[in-house]
Order: C-alpha cells, then sequence, then structure tokens
C-alpha cells in the first residue's frame, strides 16, 4: 500500500497553520495542524504549504493499492 | 508518507485524472503527529487555519465547505504581484489588519500595478467575508457559532473600522435575550453530545438525554441539531 498526504486544489490553506505551537494543541475540530512540510509539492504554484494561507484548505492523507 | 518511489505516484494521479495539488509526508509525520489511524483522512481548515471539520473525505458535505471558505481570499498569494510581498507575509502571520493596511498602501501608490485594486478588494474580502458569515450564523438562528465568531473578529480585526462593527454587533447579540435563550441552549446541548455512546446502554442513556432536550428548548437551533444527533445514534446501533 502506499500512502500520501495531498492538499484538494479546489479548498486551500490556512494562515496561522504553521505557528509553531503546534505541540500544546489538539489536532481535532477547533484546533489547528502541527507545524509540518510536504515534500515535492506536485499541480499547485505553492512552493511550500505556508503559500496557501488566507485560503481554506482540504488537507487529504491518502492511500492507493 | 510514501515509502514508495514518485514515479508510481505520478503515474496513479495521471490515470485518476486528479486536478488537486498533492505532496508527500515523508516517513508519515505529519500522519504520526496528527495520530491518524485509518486512511483516508482528512482535515478541513478556514481562512485563519482553523480545523473547521475532521473525517473521511467521503463524508464532506457542501455546506461545511462553504462555511469554512468565510473571508478566505479568492486567489492564493502566490498569484500575487510582486508589490504586494507585504501584504503576503502579513496574511502568512494571519495578521488582517497589517494586510489591509499594506494593501492599502500598494493600491495609494502612485505606479501601483493596474490589478492592485483588485488585490485590495481581495483582501478587504477576507474581512467582510468573516463579518457576513458571523450575521449569517445570527441570522440562522446559531447564535453560538455568532458569538464565537464575533469575538473572534473583535480581536482579529483591532485596528480596523470592521473591529468596531464586530463589537456592536457582539454587544447586541449578548443583549438579545432570543440569542442568549439560544446560547444556552446549545452549550447544554453540547454537554448531552459529549455523553458516551459506545455501549448500548449508554446509547439508550444519551438517547433519554437528546429527547428530554428537545422537550426543554422546542423551536431553538439547537432542537434540530438534537434532532440530527439522535438519526446519527439510530443509524449508529448495530442492527437486530
Amino acid at each position: 500500500m502506499k500512502t500520501h498526504s495531498l492538499l484538494l486544489g479546489t479548498v486551500v490553506f490556512a494562515a496561522g497553520l504553521l505557528g509553531g505551537q503546534a505541540s500544546a494543541q489538539k489536532v481535532s475540530v477547533g484546533g489547528r495542524m502541527p507545524e509540518f512540510e510536504i515534500s515535492d509539492l506536485a499541480q499547485t504554484g505553492a512552493k511550500s504549504v505556508g503559500e496557501f494561507a488566507g485560503r481554506a484548505v482540504l488537507v487529504e492523507f491518502f492511500a492507493y493499492w | 508518507m510514501t515509502n514508495e518511489g514518485k514515479g508510481d505516484t505520478e503515474k496513479w494521479i495521471k490515470e485518476k485524472g486528479a486536478q488537486y495539488a498533492y505532496g508527500y509526508d515523508r516517513g508519515g509525520k505529519l500522519k504520526a503527529k496528527c495520530g491518524i489511524t485509518g486512511i483516508p483522512h482528512a482535515y478541513l481548515l478556514d481562512a485563519s487555519g482553523k480545523i473547521t471539520w475532521e473525517g473521511h473525505p467521503g463524508e464532506l458535505t457542501e455546506n461545511t465547505i462553504k462555511d469554512s471558505l468565510a473571508g478566505a481570499l479568492k486567489r492564493p498569494i502566490w498569484e500575487l504581484p510582486k508589490e504586494f510581498a507585504k501584504v503576503k507575509a502579513a496574511i502568512v502571520k494571519n495578521d488582517l489588519p497589517t494586510a489591509v493596511k499594506e494593501a492599502q498602501a500598494v493600491a495609494g501608490d502612485t505606479g501601483a500595478p493596474p490589478e492592485s485594486k483588485a488585490v485590495l478588494d481581495e483582501v478587504m474580502g477576507m474581512v467582510t467575508g468573516s463579518l457576513n458569515a458571523a450575521e449569517t450564523s445570527a441570522k440562522t438562528g446559531d447564535y453560538l457559532k455568532a458569538q464565537r465568531s464575533y469575538t473572534k473578529l473583535v480581536k482579529s480585526l483591532s485596528g480596523l473600522p470592521e473591529a468596531a462593527t464586530a463589537k456592536q454587533a457582539l454587544d447586541d447579540l449578548n443583549k438579545n435575550p432570543q440569542a442568549l435563550a439560544g446560547i444556552k441552549a446549545q452549550l447544554e446541548l453540547d454537554k448531552v453530545l459529549e455523553m458516551p455512546d459506545k455501549k448500548a446502554s449508554d446509547r439508550t442513556a444519551k438517547q433519554e438525554a437528546l429527547n428530554a432536550f428537545k422537550k426543554k428548548y422546542p423551536g431553538t437551533y439547537a432542537y434540530s441539531d438534537a434532532d440530527r444527533a439522535l438519526a446519527a445514534l439510530a443509524k449508529a446501533a448495530p442492527k437486530k
């Protein structure tokens, strides 16, 4: 099984996402995602996940077989 | 979080015709940090970076997406002209007042790029979009959400005239007996919804509490939420 992280392009990313205080915050509704980077971002003009700031974003973990 | 080569993934994306941005969570670091055990799993974030929904992507509804788009930029920051570098930096910091002021400065500059006014409008749209969403929550009777949104906006828009608009709306809401009654009901329902429901006996107790809630708060916004919770409980119960 191959698993990947994925950002849906139709909905996008958000500011404060890389806030650095993530360890103290729960990763569930009302909280924030931990600081992270995704390598080899493709099909987007963004060079890093931080560039999705100000947009709504769907972060999806997916797998394919 | 792949341990496979890029080639396979690129082939898969092409075969599926997927249009979305994608990348690799090397070593599954993010997956581990999030404590995700089942795949697929998704998080929806609003324009401020707050997680507004999580779950199986197939269960994500259009309304949830629509709610989360409130105050979001129409175009991504990497598409903004280079003159807006300070605006971009402010947006990354989730500092809307600075983003607005910097966008106003660029737009007011002689020799500003032709699309400056459009960019300023988009940045202002982040402010008005958030305010409008809070107003819509109040209008539809979701007073708790409206109260929370206005409280957040008073702080996040500090320094902009719109902060006073949010403050006024919050004060009005906190003086409105119907809103206060609605919020009381919503907070009470939140407690009922936190009750466990894994075991059959727990589900029965939760169902009773939800029915008692409905009797106590007819005609409130929370009443229909209680109805939905009851339906979800019935669905979750194992078939006999």
